[in-house]
Order: C-alpha cells, then sequence, then structure tokens
C-alpha cells in the first residue's frame, strides 16, 4: 500500500550563549543560554500527504516574542488530492493574489507565523480555473487566534480556458478574492463590525517581454487597537510593469496602501495575527549596512510609493564590458504618507480623515538611489560595487520620537578572488555616512571557502564616529562553518549590534547581545 | 463540466460576499440619550500606544539620562548651567532628560521683575532634601558625586557624570504616550514600564511637566561670572528659559511602581492632569522616571512631548 511512501523533514537549531556587555547595552540574561529549534516532518504516498512541525523555544532567543516561551507541536496537517480537487485539514499556509487582502505565511527570522488552522480546497474544474477556499483561525504563539478567518479566490487564465488562444503572444490572467473575519464585539463603548470582509481584484497581462500586473484590493469598515478604531474602510493599489530584452531589463511600480492593517484579532499588535500582506516596493537589500541599519518596514495605515529600475549588461568585448562584460543596475524608490484631510469626527462616524486616491502626502518616509556594478576582472577575479544614497525617517519606520530624518550616502566593494577550484577568499568593505542619527558606520567582512565543506568568516561592524565617544564600538564577528552533504553547522562569536531586521518591509527589534551562537540545519 | 464549475465559484463567493461583512454606519450604541462616549481614557491611550508599536514589540530599550539643573531666575550665575545643559543634551540628544528645578533663595518672586512663581513644592522638598546651596548645581540621575556621598554635583563635573551614568545597561525600558485635548487642555498620560531584570527591593515611579522656551525676567552676570554671553549683562526681560519644571504628577517621592520586580514585569500607570493657561502647551513635556527607593537614584527616564 505504502509502496511509494516518502518521508522528508528538515531540522534547525539556533543556540546562544549570552554574556552581558554594558558597553554595547547587551543585557543580562538570566537563563545565561536560550534557543530555538524546529523540525519538519512531511509524509507523502500517492496523493497523500501529512505532516507536523514540533516547535521548541527554552527559551526564546533575545529579539524573539517571549510568547514562544515552550515547546509543542503548532502545526500538522494531512491533505489529499484527487480529480483536479485537493483538501487539506490542519495547518496550512497561503496567499491570495499578491497578498494584499489575505497571506498566511511564515517567515523564521522574524518569529512570524500566522498559519491557519481548519480546512483548505482547492479546486481546479477545468483548466485556466483555480478557486481555492479557506476557513480556520490563525496561529498566535502556542494558541490560536480568537477570530475566524473565512475566505475565496478564483484565478482564470483566459489563455487556458479558451482553444482559440493557446496560441496567442498576450497571455491574460485574472483574479478576484474575498475574506471575510468574524470576532465577537465585546466592546460595551463601540458598536464593532463582527464579520470584517475585504475583496480583490487584479490583472497579469503579458505579452512578449513586457509584463503587467495590478491590483486593487477594499476592506470594509475594520476599527483596530492598531488604527485607533478608525472605521474608514481600507484601500490599497498595487501595479507594476517590466520590460527585458538581450542584456537589459527595466520595472517600475507604484503603491498605495490606505488604512490595511488587516488582523484577524482587532486588539492584536505587533505582527501577531496579521491576515495580509503589503509587498515592499522598495529594493531589499542583503549587505550588511544598508539591510541592517536603515531597512524599511512597510507602513500599512497609510503610505504612497514608487520604484524603478534598470539593468543594462555591456556586452563583452565594448569598451565599457571588457572582457568578461559588465552588468550596470540602478534603482530608486521613495516612500510617502497619504494625504488627509482631517474629519473631526471622533465623536460620530469616525472615520477621522479624507484623503485623495492618487495625492501623495507631504512627509517623506523614505528614499533610496542605488546603483550596482558587477564586473568580472579575469578567471580568477571579480567583484560588486555598489553606491547608495538613503533618506530614512527613523520616527516613522521605527515607530519611535524624536530621532528624526537620517540622510546617509554608502559604499560597498564586494571582491571575490578564486585561488584555485576549491579555494575562494571573498572580501566586503562597507561604509556609512551620515550626519544624523548614530552617525557613520564602516564594516569589513573577510571570508574564506575551502569548499565543498569549510568556511571561516571575520566580520567587524564600526560606529567609528558616533557622537558618544563610548559607543564608538566595534562589533566584531568571526564564524566557521562546516557543510556536509544537506547539514551545515556554524559556530560564530562576537556582538550583535541593537537594530531591527526586516524581510519584505516586516520588521522585528533585535537587541544588543555578545556571546557564542551554534546554529545547525539539516535535510532529510 | 462548464456550468458545475461556474455554480460551484458563484455560489462559495457570492454566499460569503453576502453573509461576511458587516457595515457599521454609527460606531456609538444608540441607546444613550447622552453625548456620544468616546473611546474611555485608557483605550484611547492604549491605542495610541499601540498605533506607535509598527514593529513587533517595544523599541529595544536604551539607557537614559536626568539631569536636574537646580536654577532660580535671580540667580545671576544660573544661565551657565542652562549653557551646560544645552550642550551635553546637543551631545546625547534625547537620551538626556533635562529638567530645570527653579528652587531656594533665587527662586524667589517677591519683588519686580521677578514676579513669575517658577517653584514647585515638590521641586523646594528635594531643594532641601539633597542639601542643594549653591546655584547653579546639579543632579545627574540623583547618583552621588564621583569620591563623595552627596549627589550634589558643580557644573563642572556634570559631563563625566552622564557619560558614566550613559554607559550604564537599562534595568528597564519606559513607554511615554501622551493625548492632549486642545479644548479643554485636558492632558493624559500613559506611562508603561518593563523591567528588563531582576532587581530588589522597591522602584517608585516620577511624572512630572516641564515647559519649554517660556520667555521671561532672568538675571544673568554675562560670560566672565558664569552667565549666558548670548544676552544682555543684568536684568534680561527677554530670556529664553529652558525645560523648566511646571508641575509634579506624583509625589515628592514617587509613586510605588513594583516591589522586587522580574525581567518582564510590565507597570502601566494612567495620569490625567489640566495644563495651566499660561503654559504653552506645545512646548511641554511629560518627564516619567524610575526611582530606586533604598537608593533614591534614577534607573530610567522617558521623555514624551505633549501631543507627540
Amino acid at each position: 500500500m505504502f509502496q511509494d511512501a516518502q518521508i522528508h523533514g528538515n531540522f534547525g537549531l539556533d543556540a546562544q550563549y549570552y554574556k552581558e556587555d554594558k558597553t554595547i547595552g547587551a543585557p543580562e540574561v538570566k537563563e545565561k543560554m536560550l534557543s530555538n529549534g524546529f523540525a519538519n516532518f512531511i509524509f507523502t504516498t500517492g496523493d497523500f500527504s501529512a505532516g507536523a512541525r514540533y516547535e521548541s523555544y527554552l527559551n526564546p532567543l533575545q529579539g524573539f516574542d517571549r510568547r514562544y516561551k515552550g515547546s509543542g507541536i503548532p502545526y500538522r496537517y494531512a491533505s489529499y488530492t484527487k480529480d483536479n480537487f485537493q483538501i487539506t485539514v490542519g495547518n496550512y499556509y497561503e496567499q491570495f493574489g499578491s497578498g494584499l487582502v489575505f497571506r498566511s505565511y511564515e517567515e523564521r527570522g522574524l518569529g512570524l507565523d500566522n498559519a491557519m488552522d481548519g480546512v483548505r480546497v482547492k479546486y481546479m474544474p477545468f483548466r485556466g480555473v483555480r478557486i481555492k477556499g479557506v476557513i480556520g483561525k490563525q496561529r498566535a504563539f502556542f494558541e490560536l487566534g480568537e477570530g475566524i478567518v473565512r475566505g475565496a479566490d478564483a484565478e482564470i487564465s483566459l489563455n487556458e480556458l479558451a482553444e482559440g488562444y493557446w496560441k496567442s503572444e498576450t497571455n491574460i490572467t485574472v483574479g478576484g478574492s474575498f475574506v471575510s473575519k468574524y470576532q465577537a464585539d465585546d466592546n460595551p463603548d463601540y458598536v464593532l463590525p463582527e464579520n470584517v470582509g475585504a475583496g480583490a481584484a487584479r490583472i497579469n497581462l503579458n505579452r512578449g517581454n513586457i509584463n503587467l500586473n495590478g491590483e486593487y484590493a477594499y476592506k470594509a469598515n475594520d476599527p483596530s487597537a492598531v488604527n485607533n478604531f478608525n472605521y474608514r474602510p481600507g484601500q490599497a493599489l498595487l501595479v507594476t510593469a517590466s520590460y527585458s530584452t538581450m542584456g537589459f531589463g527595466f520595472s517600475a511600480g507604484a503603491k498605495r496602501v490606505d488604512n490595511m492593517d488587516f488582523r484577524s484579532d482587532r486588539n492584536a499588535t505587533g505582527t501577531v495575527l496579521q491576515m495580509n500582506f503589503m509587498p515592499p516596493l522598495t529594493k531589499q537589500h542583503t549587505y550588511n549596512l544598508p539591510a541592517s541599519i536603515y531597512p524599511y518596514a512597510t507602513q500599512p495605515l497609510g503610505e504612497m510609493s514608487y520604484q524603478a529600475e534598470a539593468s543594462y549588461n555591456f556586452k563583452r568585448g565594448s569598451a565599457l564590458g571588457g572582457k568578461y562584460g559588465t552588468n550596470i543596475a540602478a534603482n530608486f524608490s521613495t516612500v510617502y504618507s497619504v494625504a488627509k484631510d482631517s474629519l473631526h469626527d471622533e465623536k460620530t462616524n469616525r472615520l477621522m480623515y479624507q484623503s485623495d486616491f492618487f495625492k501623495f502626502g507631504k512627509q517623506l518616509y523614505f528614499r533610496d538611489f542605488n546603483v550596482e556594478i558587477q564586473k568580472k576582472f579575469n578567471s580568477k577575479l571579480k567583484g560588486t560595487f555598489t553606491y547608495l544614497n538613503f533618506y530614512y525617517n527613523i520616527d516613522v519606520v521605527q515607530g519611535l520620537v524624536g530621532h528624526g530624518i537620517a540622510k546617509s550616502n554608502m559604499g560597498i566593494a564586494d571582491v571575490t578572488y578564486k585561488i584555485n577550484s576549491k579555494n575562494t577568499i571573498r572580501t566586503e568593505l562597507q561604509t556609512l555616512q551620515t550626519k544624523q542619527d548614530q552617525r557613520s558606520w564602516g564594516m569589513g567582512l573577510v571570508e574564506y571557502t575551502m569548499a565543498p565543506n569549510w568556511f571561516v568568516a571575520v566580520m567587524d561592524q564600526y560606529n567609528y564616529n558616533n557622537p558618544e565617544v563610548a559607543k564608538r564600538q566595534h562589533y566584531l564577528t568571526t564564524t566557521v562553518g562546516y557543510n556536509h552533504n544537506t547539514s551545515r553547522i556554524a559556530v560564530s562569536y562576537g556582538r550583535q549590534r541593537a537594530g531591527i531586521v526586516c524581510v519584505g518591509g516586516v520588521c522585528r527589534n533585535v537587541p544588543a547581545s555578545n556571546g557564542l551562537l551554534v546554529s545547525i540545519t539539516s535535510s532529510f | 463540466m462548464k456550468s458545475i464549475a461556474f455554480y460551484f465559484s458563484a455560489f462559495f463567493l457570492g454566499g460569503l460576499v453576502l453573509t461576511s461583512c458587516d457595515i457599521i454606519d454609527n460606531p456609538y450604541p444608540a441607546s444613550t440619550l447622552e453625548p456620544r462616549p468616546t473611546l474611555t481614557t485608557t483605550q484611547a491611550l492604549d491605542s495610541a500606544e499601540a498605533a506607535h508599536d509598527s514593529i513587533n514589540g517595544s523599541v529595544a530599550p536604551v539607557q537614559k539620562v536626568l539631569l536636574e539643573d537646580y536654577t532660580g531666575h535671580q540667580c545671576g550665575n544660573c544661565p551657565s548651567g542652562a549653557v551646560k545643559a544645552r550642550e551635553q543634551k546637543a551631545l546625547y540628544g534625547e537620551k538626556l532628560v533635562v529638567m530645570a528645578v527653579h528652587a531656594g533663595y533665587f527662586a524667589k518672586f517677591d519683588h519686580a521683575p521677578f514676579t513669575t512663581n517658577w517653584t514647585t513644592p515638590e521641586g523646594e522638598d528635594w531643594n532641601t532634601d539633597f542639601g542643594v546651596a549653591a546655584y547653579p548645581a546639579g543632579l545627574v540621575n540623583r547618583t552621588p558625586k564621583a569620591g563623595s556621598s552627596s549627589r550634589v554635583q558643580g557644573i563642572a563635573t556634570w559631563p563625566t557624570a552622564i557619560a558614566t551614568q550613559m554607559a550604564e545597561t537599562p534595568q528597564v525600558g519606559m513607554t511615554v504616550t501622551t493625548l492632549f485635548n486642545e479644548l479643554t487642555r485636558k492632558l493624559d498620560i500613559k506611562v508603561r514600564s518593563k523591567y528588563l531584570a531582576n532587581l530588589s527591593g522597591k522602584y517608585s515611579l516620577m511624572v512630572v511637566i516641564t515647559e519649554d522656551g517660556s520667555i521671561n525676567w532672568q538675571k544673568n552676570y554675562g560670560a566672565a561670572a558664569g552667565g549666558d554671553p548670548n544676552y544682555a549683562t543684568g536684568d534680561v526681560n527677554n530670556y529664553v528659559h529652558p525645560h523648566a519644571l511646571r508641575r509634579v504628577l506624583t509625589t515628592t517621592w514617587g509613586k510605588p511602581n513594583k516591589e522586587n520586580p522580574v525581567a518582564d514585569d510590565v507597570t502601566k500607570e494612567y495620569l490625567s492632569t489640566v495644563l495651566d493657561n499660561s503654559w504653552n502647551a506645545h512646548k511641554c513635556s511629560v518627564i516619567a522616571y524610575i526611582v530606586d527607593d533604598a537608593s533614591d537614584e534614577v534607573i530610567q527616564v522617558e521623555e514624551a512631548h505633549v501631543g507627540s
């Protein structure tokens, strides 16, 4: 019966030993050692699959929500597929369109997991039509949120649907989704909507090298703790376009978000029980200084943003391309507030404000201009060189008061030298120059890889220009890692700067720390 | 087959649309004939606090330092204290919280042109209890001066004392949220304090109102004698008084906040006051600080501008 049965899974553990370090504000950790661990086990046979995830936070690492404290099996499911019909019971992750009205997902690095616990049905009645239906409650740490989430999504590929359009050069896909949450009204001061609905419509148009995407979402009155019990409906619009041809690519996008914080519990804050996701329209940087000092956090209560990016590959043998070719990419993005005219109706309708849909607010939240050049110099040496210019509204993006604006320039040189087929050395030099906030930073990294097993890296961040002399600290970290097949173990020792970590515009705080971190990942 | 799919999706989607959304035209219960209630004060403060909490949890706490500048409008040396405080504030920004306590002989308001009462009963108590005898003088987190049992420090030692206190590991993270009604001038305040370590003893919360930038008389001896060189020498009528303590909302020695707190203990305190008509509300701030009852030392301080 189970001749084709398979079991797959993966495992991860981060365990850190902490020591107090007053010079960087790293607090004493009374447990001395903290750990986050998990293991997934997935069983499949034929059209059936089932799985479970064990998680353990003893106690949660610094910077993760303390409510994770403990161990358990918060994720388990069973699923089978039959005749274009798939049913899942238990936990599942799902997304409708780009996520403007519904996205259930896990981002382990953020401590974010809003998995659904309930039933999901997927049905493809015939080619080109895909329907999904979900119902359940969302995960909140080791419990479930109070609200019940119901939703449905339908997507139709017109080209697949109509035989005559199969060979058309223009591909059109349209979709629509509707999500509703139920939470009892137990508030004596307000008449609260117990059922809150949100809908979205989307279209994707593709012809040759051109791709156009658009999604509009509308959310009915959804007063909550985060929006100060504002009854104004929420709206979001996301439009992106891209064009690519041999050696050249261009993309542009625009987004408006207004009062779109959507949760299955109206009293939840932070990243807890979020039902939707606002895709970021700013470049998601990976280099250390731009990614860790001034990362942009999406503002679901209101933002207007646009982005454009172009890249060009200078051919081999051309003046700028040289022997191996050169790639240049430039990116610009900016985020403003939403224009608001106050209605002064806090004691009547509580719609709070009016807003012209296409009007930008006066407050600039974030602006990023960056240019990246990738160049291979010879068969052994290659490099990536980046310049970035940021405008960063610390108060708005990080929810602080009195920090103001940080305008910064950054330069990054990432150079890799391949000694031979097994040994590679990579260095990064980064600088962040600003006259505000903590002033300027420098960062250096040397990474030596002995393929296929070993790597060792030394990294230092230095806040060399901090106006407080005592804060001009080095954040030195050394890492040694060993890879074997699908397993990896890495040991790091050093300091971690206090700041925020963001993934896809969703962020969490990380306090300063000093100590030894052991990370193990494995899959089978 | 096509019709089955159509009816399936139409039924599913249509059913959701029709049944799963309540539109509320009137947010307030209709039964009451009284004026419609707004959020209760505590709910409004909780909401305002939550709206700031846009990223996961509160912000990683940093150690802040309270500088109390004991001064008086008849004290011609005292503007040098304000100058020193301004220099330090420029260096540390919001991590340094300054409070000018007008108290003692030079704060008397018994003859022209020094007729404005800048004093507070609590400020006078502190002035006496801490033994402030010469002005300007300061207290830095109310910690003893290096090598002395006295907490009172002349301006020369402020920078070292402030730097020393800045390097301490924060024991408490504080959030101060304010809601101000322009019409009634009622100021509602929420102070949330989260203890970050296990501590022994009793801890009290102090909450005060300060006003910055009020223009009034000040005696100024000039730069050479400890005055402010930016002003004329003598009795100056356009002196900008910085960070003046206006009112203490708790008692002189604070309101009990927590006994033997352990890490992650959170306390919430809600307070209200009506700002005096003569104060510029938009220049007022709320300063909250936690005091170790055993040592009288300040272990953390937070400041929020009214309406922010």
